[in-house]
């Protein structure tokens, strides 16, 4: 942290920014940059020289930042939805006997409903945050100025009761990102598995229109 | 694949727009395309001047003032497999149909798409259309900030779709004739987007883009007076009425929705002629009559609507098939048309060998805002490429993302947050540099995207630049002129921030194709400060140049005639750099040996930044009147002046001076020998390089107000002198440095840095 900055330590942040940057120019990418930002942000608020923000400042950042997290995982779902009809709608191409259909639709649409489940427990810790946050802002409130000695004591404890709900706080927060974590793996297995089954069925494609064309040919 | 392309233009009275839109179109990047142009009841010479294209384009009469059915009539005739509309007041960017080929190539689910519409207006330059959505009511919004931010817009219970502006809209032919056009019931308003109403009903993806951008240039119209707000707005009411009432009847849609929708157009309007009539900008006569337009267009609408409704299931009289032939519309010397001014039109009027160069500029403060040293450069070097057939582009700083067209070049103004780079916020100077730096690269692969930019040139000075040259996405020449490490040094600053800029600035020295030095005292400088080799890098001496005044703006000294008064003229900032304390020392010797003399200095004073205000405790004008009491009547200082100001005061001087201890190059000398005056400087930096000792003036050394003062009495005693150096001055400036000089060695160095960029590219 007392290390003084380098040019080459300006020279890979730019080269970190340049390479968020040659994401695809899509609505999750975009969702993505947008949380790198916040993160990068509230980083340097917290832990650089910044101005040193407000409790309620924080809390809200924190929370805007799970908001945009579940939309991202929420369109992120969407977007395995529409693959999924996107190989449905190429296995009706196909003929039957390809693929063995019935084992795979079943496997995706567990694990589809196993991703909805997890973004319900998302959502309710997150409803969590926020009854914690109120309870800080309700603490506050009753912060009256009181002269003479008590008031240093007065401030301690008020600083120990702050600790205490932070700590609350700053755990279900904890949890609430492992899920993100643990989920975001799960569905990125799930992504590929799609990915890997889609270019299966456009392989198959490909062959059937190889073989109709060279049998028209030979008619 | 490359797919066919028909760019129908609609036009009435607007010849001089489609001349120039004719000629922008030879640029495009995508050859593959015809143009038809559909006249309408025009009563200027514009079938006339069409002639000029016979055998290129297609030419189609609208019997009458409709646009719809001009639309539809284009269509007809379009013989591509995409029909692209463009408005003839608009100029498209140079890679506007690759990028829609891209487009509707790539995704054979797009029926209809379209770009960005950027409003080059003089005063307020805007994004006028980017990624719009629709209602069936009749409601339009901009998405302009992603559509993330506007999710909840599907939820409100109407039927919503993307849509296009009609001067950037394209479809694929079949699907809009299938669907049967444009409904010409709108005559002028809302066509576009009730197009895209119908398609998206009829289960066909409409998906406008950000990029693909075409640049309105708004002329009048029989419609609109451009610039003013006396438009027939009545059309709008009568548009809107028709879209929300049929679609209300049709869909049996929310009816409150289309009433509000309908009293909110025709009330804003009413309240604005109103407005216009207190402002005394509409007669009485006229507020009644609009008043009155205003009733007969919400009847007229209903009438329209339910007629529609009852009779008609679509009213589209001009679509029909037949036998249509593509006619491509570029030709071999297309390539080589110079760059043309979109608001004017003007072409430089010359014969290109090669084809001309599209160039960034970049400068953190430009014309016709307040602008510096490098502002000023940048202007005149933008003037002389765009003189040379070259299209410019200038990225400047900003508070919103609009162009404006300033004198032979493309102003993009770039705003900044401090949204990147936060680690590095307890380094103010760097901190903003490296976030506008991102600004800038993200603006230039917009340009590339849409105008196919070559080449970046960036100052060293503020560092615009450095994270493109980091990126390595385009070739970068970099103009170092007195930079941020320099100045450290001469003012022996040591904090981690000027360090770390001046650690930049050698960064991006490093890392430049070319490097144009505007003096040798530059290239000195290189290899001083930055302990640059200017043997690994390739380093060009490029002087700056300014235009010429016309011959009827110099004032040579009259030495037949001499004037009672003699003026000596110093402009510059106040400071210790350029020398302001020693032309204080040399001026009561002066005023002693010539008592008619006035100086005039003229520039900001600075001793807050160059720490003459922590040494003496006063700033430069208290410290003269203290020293200097009986000196005060002879001297006045006028502090920052405008450019009109300075020209006159360039104008009406006899001598110039400017005692710089050290200029990377001293443009102040070219602007005052421009107007035939002798100038007084010091031999230090690239100033002996301008002014030629003793024969458009002197020089004397650094820190010597004594010879200093002698040169100033020397001349002042000379009318002679004064005339003979001026006047040398002047052709020396017409012989080595106007602007077309430095542009052409400019267009060296940017084609020696395209062609080391491609040679690196083939090893």
């Amino acid at each position: 942290m007392t290390r003084p900055t380098t040019i080459d330590d300006i020279l890979k942040l730019i080269e970190f920014e340049l390479a968020q940057q040659s994401l695809p120019q899509d609505n999750i990418s975009e969702a993505i940059q947008r949380l790198h930002k916040l993160q990068t942000y509230w980083h340097a608020e917290m832990l650089h020289k910044g101005r040193a923000p407000k409790m309620e400042e924080f809390a809200n950042a924190l929370f805007n930042a799970n908001q945009t997290t579940l939309m991202l995982l929420q369109a992120i779902n969407n977007s395995l939805e529409a693959l999924k009809l996107e190989s449905k709608k190429l296995k009706l191409l196909i003929e039957k006997g390809i693929l063995e259909d019935e084992e795979e639709n079943t496997s995706g649409s567990r694990e589809l409903a196993y991703i909805k489940e997890s973004l319900n427990i998302l959502s309710q810790n997150l409803s969590r945050i926020r009854t914690l946050y109120s309870l800080e802002i309700q603490m506050r409130h009753s912060n009256l100025p009181i002269i003479g000695k008590f008031i240093n004591r007065f401030r301690a404890a008020f600083h120990q009761l702050v600790y205490f709900y932070l700590n609350n706080y700053i755990q279900s927060q904890n949890i609430v990102n492992e899920q993100y974590k643990s989920l975001l793996q799960d569905m990125i297995v799930v992504n590929s598995s799609y990915v890997d089954k889609l270019q299966g069925l456009i392989l198959a494609l490909q062959k059937i229109t190889e073989h109709y064309s060279s049998n028209e040919e030979q008619s | 694949m490359s797919l066919k392309f028909s760019i129908v233009i609609n036009t009435i009275d607007r010849v001089q727009s489609l001349i120039k839109l004719l000629k922008v179109l030879e640029h495009q990047n995508y050859q593959d395309f015809e143009v038809i142009v559909v006249v309408g009841p025009t009563s200027d010479n514009t079938v006339d001047a069409l002639r000029e294209y016979e055998g290129r384009i297609r030419l189609i009469r609208c019997p009458t003032a409709n646009l719809s059915m001009s639309r539809n009539l284009g269509l007809r005739a379009a013989a591509g497999d995409i029909v692209a509309y463009i408005d003839d007041d608009a100029v498209p960017s140079r890679n506007w149909l690759a990028q829609l080929n891209y487009i509707f190539a790539t995704d054979p689910n797009i029926a209809a798409t379209g770009g960005s519409v950027y409003l080059i207006h003089p005063f307020q330059p805007m994004i006028q259309h980017s990624l719009g959505v629709f209602s069936v009511s009749g409601k339009q919004y901009d998405v302009r900030n992603g559509l993330l931010d506007h999710l909840p817009i599907e939820g409100q219970g109407e039927f919503w779709t993307m849509r296009m502006m009609g001067t950037n809209m394209a479809y694929r032919r079949e699907v809009l004739l299938s669907i049967g056009g444009f409904d010409e019931l709108y005559e002028w308003v809302y066509d576009d987007s009730e197009v895209a109403l119908r398609l998206s009903a009829a289960g066909f993806l409409v998906r406008p883009v950000r990029e693909t951008r075409v640049y309105h240039v708004p002329a009048s119209s029989r419609n609109r007076k451009v610039y003013t707000f006396l438009v027939k707005w009545w059309i709008n009411t009568k548009a809107a009425t028709y879209l929300s009432i049929l679609y209300w009847l049709r869909l049996k849609s929310d009816f409150k929705s289309a009433k509000n929708y309908i009293q909110f157009i025709s009330g804003s309007h009413i309240k604005l002629y109103i407005n216009l009539y207190k402002e005394k900008n509409i007669s009485l006569s006229y507020l009644i009559k609009s008043i009155l337009n205003e009733l007969i267009a919400l009847s007229t609408g209903f009438y329209k609507a339910l007629r529609t409704n009852i009779f008609f299931s679509t009213v589209f009289k001009s679509i029909n098939s037949e036998a249509r032939s593509f006619q491509g519309f570029t030709q071999e010397s297309s390539h080589l048309q110079p760059a043309i001014d979109p608001i004017s039109g003007n072409q430089a009027n010359i014969q290109l060998i090669e084809p001309p160069l599209r160039i960034a500029l970049l400068s953190y403060n430009y014309p016709p805002k307040i602008y510096d040293g490098v502002g000023r450069h940048t202007h005149m070097l933008a003037k002389g490429l765009f003189a040379l057939g070259h299209t410019v582009h200038v990225l400047t700083h900003g508070e919103q993302p609009t162009i404006r067209y300033y004198d032979g070049a493309y102003v993009h103004y770039v705003p900044y947050e401090l949204k990147r780079y936060a680690s590095l916020r307890h380094l103010p100077s760097v901190h903003h540099r490296l976030n506008y730096s991102h600004a800038v690269h993200e603006c230039l692969l917009r340009l590339v995207l849409n105008d196919d930019i070559q080449i970046v040139d960036t100052p060293l000075w503020l560092v615009d630049g450095f994270v493109t040259a980091v990126s390595k996405t385009l070739p970068v020449v970099v103009r170092p002129a007195t930079a941020n490490k320099q100045i450290s040094e001469l003012l022996n600053q040591k904090n981690q921030d000027q360090l770390l800029l001046g650690e930049i600035e050698r960064q991006l020295l490093l890392r430049a194709n070319v490097i144009a030095a505007n003096s040798k005292a530059t290239k000195q400088v290189l290899r001083d400060v930055y302990n640059i080799d200017d043997k690994q890098l390739i380093v060009e001496v490029i002087p700056h140049g300014i235009e010429p005044v016309s011959q009827e703006q110099i004032r040579p000294f009259p030495y037949h005639a001499p004037p009672e008064k003699l003026t000596v003229l110093y402009v510059g900032r106040l400071e210790k750099r350029k020398g302001i304390q020693d032309l204080f020392a040399a001026i009561p010797q002066v005023v002693q040996r010539v008592p008619n003399v006035e100086f005039i200095i003229a520039g900001a004073d600075n001793s807050i930044h160059d720490g003459f205000q922590s040494q003496t405790g006063m700033d430069y004008f208290t410290f003269f009147s203290r020293n200097y009491p009986e000196c005060l009547s002879k001297v006045r200082f006028l502090g920052g002046v405008s450019e009109e100001q300075l020209s006159s005061l360039y104008q009406n001087c006899d001598l110039f001076v400017a005692p710089s201890l050290y200029e990377s190059f001293g443009l102040i000398y070219l602007e005052a020998m421009n107007y035939a005056k002798p100038v007084i400087g010091c031999r230090a930096g690239g100033v002996p390089e301008v002014v030629d000792d003793g024969v458009t003036g002197y020089l004397v050394g650094p820190n010597s107000p004594k010879q200093l003062a002698e040169a100033i009495v020397t001349l002042l005693k000379s009318p002679r002198l004064l005339y003979e150096y001026g006047l040398a001055g002047r052709q020396r400036l017409l012989d080595h440095f106007t602007h077309i000089h430095m542009a052409r060695m400019f267009e060296r160095a940017y084609r020696l840095a395209l062609s080391q960029t491609q040679s690196k590219l083939r090893s």
